[in-house]
């Protein structure tokens, strides 16, 4: 992290060469376009600088704590162009395929994560989704549904808790 | 907040499906609480397992360097990060800003002018009052005083002949706090406007690079409209202003400058 603060060149595109693909692969799923994922991805990049003093290794991984950013910056700019109306999730379905790159930490992660999704039902699948890609808060899920409000904090909060247990020591560091 | 209200929203909060509000009310106890931001990470680390687990797409080729290059722009010219603070005082003076506005500045123009000198006259003053409500409600504000934050404002003019909008627009570029841009328009014809609605407000930078301020959807009685954001990128970048109609012609454009070149338009 030090690196990333001076704006070392080395250690910025050694955080590239783990998490680049990844924050650019969010970025596509959730605003559509590959313009739209580039602009994102840098300013992933821009807000990791700028807040690189405060992350904590301690306290939460490197990976995790750019995908927040990446997932939270993409929301608020879906939440700009849309007004008051809920962000869209936008699936991008023809996703060209990588070859000949070696990233295995970056298959391991992925396969930790299919591994730890794979503990929820498809109905928890769905309702965290929901809430994830299309930024339903309980409430919006509540009302949709018809069922309590309690009742869908419940089940977000079981369904999360789930994956961290799935999670718990499969994850690469 | 307490624990047991902050609790009830970190799952939400995880999923990024708070509203910005209460996801800064939220921060703000998480920033002292330690029980509650363990719980916190955790959900985090979670929730971020669906970013994960989306089937990888292939970036182009040349975005590496584009990152690099901005990391190192930014990192060599600005000092290194803090810890943040001071954001909810940005956020009471944006709010006060918008308060004002709420009262319809723009209207300084509505009903009193029925000659296209009056209209113009009245828009200049409406572009005065403008800046002053700057000075007053945001500029005297501890942060724009802070002397590692940099304030770039700017007017906005329009290219049609006759027109009687105008704006003014402002960033704040900060190195301990997000940076944020109030973008104000007024002097529209409200009932002419209307089809012309929304507009959409960008900053523009090196390059071509757009950001979105957002969408201004409706005006009020005076043709007038404020638009305020925060952003977690570096805007000192970012210098032109666009205001485009919902067709996306140019309706208003500027540049802002850094504060001590800000002048008001002449009478």
């Amino acid at each position: 992290m030090e690196g990333l603060l001076a704006g070392d060149d080395v250690a910025v595109r050694a955080i590239y060469a783990r998490f680049g693909r990844p924050v650019y692969t969010l970025g596509l799923r959730l605003l559509g376009t590959r313009e739209a994922a580039e602009e994102l991805t840098q300013d992933v990049f821009l807000t990791a600088w700028r807040k690189a003093a405060r992350f904590d290794a301690t306290r939460g991984r490197l990976s995790t704590w750019l995908m927040t950013i990446a997932h939270n910056l993409a929301v608020d700019r879906l939440r700009r162009e849309t007004g008051v109306t809920r962000p869209t999730l936008v699936l991008v379905d023809e996703v060209p395929e990588r070859a000949g790159i070696d990233e295995s930490a970056v298959v391991l992660e992925r396969d930790a994560a299919i591994r730890a999704l794979e503990s929820l039902s498809d109905a928890e699948r769905r309702l965290l989704a929901r809430a994830y890609f299309r930024g339903l808060t309980a409430r919006e899920i509540a009302e949709a549904d018809g069922i309590p409000l309690g009742t869908v904090k419940t089940r977000l909060r079981a369904a999360l808790i789930k994956v961290r247990r799935a999670n718990e020591g499969k994850e690469p560091s | 907040m307490n624990c047991t209200a902050v609790r009830d929203r970190l799952t939400e909060r995880a999923l990024g499906a708070v509203p910005v509000d209460d996801g800064l009310a939220l921060d703000r106890h998480l920033a002292w609480c330690a029980a509650c931001r363990k719980e916190a990470g955790e959900l985090d680390r979670a929730a971020a397992t669906f970013a994960f687990a989306l089937a990888p797409a292939e970036p182009a080729p040349d975005l590496e360097d584009r990152v690099v290059e901005n990391v190192q722009a930014v990192a060599t010219k600005r000092p290194l990060p803090v810890a943040r603070r001071g954001r909810l005082a940005v956020t009471l003076a944006v709010a006060g800003m918008l308060a004002v506005s709420g009262l319809g500045w723009g209207a300084v123009m509505a009903g009193r002018a029925a000659r296209f000198e009056d209209l113009t006259r009245a828009a200049r003053q409406g572009q005065q009052d403008a800046i002053a409500l700057f000075r007053e409600e945001v500029l005297n504000s501890a942060e724009f005083k802070d002397p590692d934050n940099e304030v770039f404002l700017g007017t906005l003019e329009s290219d049609t002949r006759g027109a009687t909008a105008a704006g003014s627009a402002l960033t704040l570029v900060s190195p301990t706090i997000p940076d944020i841009a109030i973008v104000m328009v007024n002097g529209f014809e409200a009932t002419a406007a209307k089809g012309a609605l929304p507009f959409r407000v960008f900053l523009t930078g090196e390059g071509g690079r757009r950001l979105r301020v957002g969408r201004i959807k409706a005006l009020d009685t005076g043709g007038g409209a404020i638009l305020s954001t925060q952003f977690e990128v570096d805007l000192s970048r970012y210098v032109g202003v666009e205001v485009r109609d919902k067709d996306g012609n140019l309706v208003l454009h500027g540049s802002v400058s850094p504060r001590p070149s800000i002048t008001t338009p002449s009478p």
